[in-house]
């Protein structure tokens, strides 16, 4: 059947449409998560990037954070994309997941809500982990975490 | 009535003593301000943070070490780098490079340079800069690198769209004094390439192996970041053979949990992270780097700060310090390191996830540095 034979490009396209949750989890951790913006054929240039403070991203619509943004992010200072602000998905400040995640990054529930306060604050608290992925998809440029590696043509690790 | 207490005029040697103490005061403030290292360099002593690499008191030798700084570029404007920038080159190709082709002009993207639909955050422009401060800085604002007579050779890989294996490939063989199609010879080859960038694979690819092989033959030594993955395995080019690969400690000699986490890890050292709930000194746990700011009404300030996270900084660390050791022995080879290296270890604590860890930290002396002469 015609209709079925893909060329190598539309494989690569619907393997990336494709969601793919694997299954590797680590125990008391998550995964630091980014935003992808609308994928189109002409950014995808079959480049095997390499990125400061990052890893295996391996298209060009993922967006590039460093670890320090991802610090002062989650301490409610601003992080410029170019002209655009950084958004921060949060769960609620003392929610067992988020407690952990701000343990990885030596915060504490106060210190989010204090955060959270700043009137400059791109964080945006949503109920729980399920919203996650939309926050991400809606709020692009945006981060946050899941439990496990999450990639898939909207949401990618950042590092 | 009110009552007024005169003070009698004092004599002249009063006014004497007075003045040479206000000047012995300043000129304690004076040094004291001129010459406070950051805490990760702090000489040995009661108040020295574990992890510290205690080269602050140490005197470099008398050749002047050329350290190439492959990542996103650097600004030579900024004054905690003055004096110690040599010509570098800017190796993004001509299809990815917002100037159109490679050139001698090392600096970084402007601000708020974007490519295509990629959105990247300000603080990749000024990765470069701060990690040559870490190695060279010339002591501005107290920025001190580990050693400020080293000469930095900026070689830009890395601008907004990313970066390519091939031009870190070109990168790396230019630096080291290898020729370079299309390139004019680098006249100042380095002898210590430092890459703090990964994100290639989880093998290394073999163009990029031989590339390092041949720079190591060359005597150059390569340094590259181990990776803020969460304690995963180590990605190119830090598991390249042959190159150094550096982890990140915070100023309490454990490892930080960003790292990756791999035994073939070479060595670690201070990569600063989440401010410690200790009341020293160095609580904040950031690294000094030279970078930028926005002021008040958004342009950009070229300052110092407390803020260096990441192995990105730690390895920088330990590229200052060989170049350091290699500034009284030029002659020293990859291999001396690699004979010698227990001289310049301290224990650091394993992690119950990485059972064949042995993780080493960077720790330095004038007895060690001359025991390797």
């Amino acid at each position: 059947m015609k209709h079925l034979i893909f060329s190598k490009r539309h494989l690569f396209f619907l393997s990336i449409v494709l969601i793919q949750v694997m299954t590797h989890a680590w125990a008391n951790s998550v995964v630091w998560s980014c935003s992808r913006s609308e994928p189109k054929q002409t950014i995808f240039e079959g480049i095997r990037a390499f990125h400061i403070e990052k890893l295996t991203v391996k298209d060009e619509d993922t967006i590039s954070i460093t670890l320090m943004d991802l610090y002062a992010a989650y301490g409610g200072e601003v992080i410029q994309m170019g002209k655009t602000k950084l958004s921060v998905c949060r769960l609620p400040a003392h929610d067992p997941l988020q407690v952990n995640a701000l343990e990885l990054l030596g915060y504490n529930s106060d210190d989010l809500l204090k955060a959270s306060k700043r009137s400059t604050s791109s964080l945006i608290e949503i109920p729980s982990m399920h919203e996650m992925h939309k926050c991400l998809s809606e709020n692009h440029p945006a981060i946050g975490f899941f439990q496990n590696v999450v990639e898939n043509e909207r949401i990618a690790p950042c590092f | 009535m009110v009552q007024t207490h005169l003070n009698p005029l004092p004599s002249t040697t009063e006014r004497v003593v007075h003045l040479c103490r206000l000047l012995l005061v300043w000129g304690i403030y004076n040094a004291a301000s001129a010459h406070a290292a950051p805490w990760h360099l702090e000489s040995a002593g009661p108040n020295t943070p574990p992890a510290s690499i205690e080269t602050a008191a140490m005197t470099p030798g008398s050749h002047a070490i050329t350290v190439a700084v492959i990542d996103s570029g650097v600004i030579a404007e900024h004054p905690a780098l003055k004096g110690v920038l040599l010509p570098g080159f800017d190796m993004v190709a001509g299809s990815r490079n917002s100037r159109g082709e490679r050139s001698p002009n090392f600096a970084p993207d402007p601000k708020d340079a974007t490519c295509r639909q990629k959105l990247v955050s300000a603080s990749f422009r000024t990765h470069g800069t701060e990690v040559a401060s870490l190695i060279a800085g010339n002591g501005y604002d107290n920025m001190w690198g580990v050693n400020p007579r080293a000469q930095i050779l900026p070689v830009r890989i890395f601008n907004t769209c990313g970066m390519l294996l091939e031009d870190m490939i070109d990168a790396i063989r230019w630096s080291s004094g290898l020729p370079v199609a299309g390139v004019p010879n680098n006249p100042h080859p380095a002898k210590i390439i430092n890459i703090s960038i990964t994100g290639g694979v989880l093998s290394c690819r073999t163009d990029l192996q031989k590339t390092i092989d041949a720079a190591r033959r060359a005597g150059t030594f390569v340094v590259a970041a181990a990776g803020n993955n969460f304690q995963r395995p180590l990605a190119e080019p830090a598991n390249c053979e042959g190159v150094i690969s550096v982890g990140a400690l915070s100023a309490e000699n454990k490892i930080e949990n960003y790292s990756a986490l791999d035994a073939r890890t070479t060595i670690y050292t201070t990569g600063g992270g989440p401010t410690l709930r200790v009341s020293q000194p160095w609580a904040n746990n950031k690294l000094r780097v030279a970078t930028t700011e926005l002021n008040m009404v958004g342009n950009e300030q070229l300052v110092v700060a407390d803020k260096g996270i990441g192995t990105s900084f730690a390895a920088p660390v330990v590229s200052g310090f060989l170049s350091l050791w290699l500034s009284y022995n030029p002659q020293l080879k990859p291999q001396d390191w690699e004979s010698q290296l227990d001289f310049f270890v301290r224990q650091v604590p394993r992690l119950e996830k990485c059972a064949d860890c042995n993780p080493r930290g960077l720790v330095a002396s004038d007895l060690t540095i001359r025991r390797s002469k």
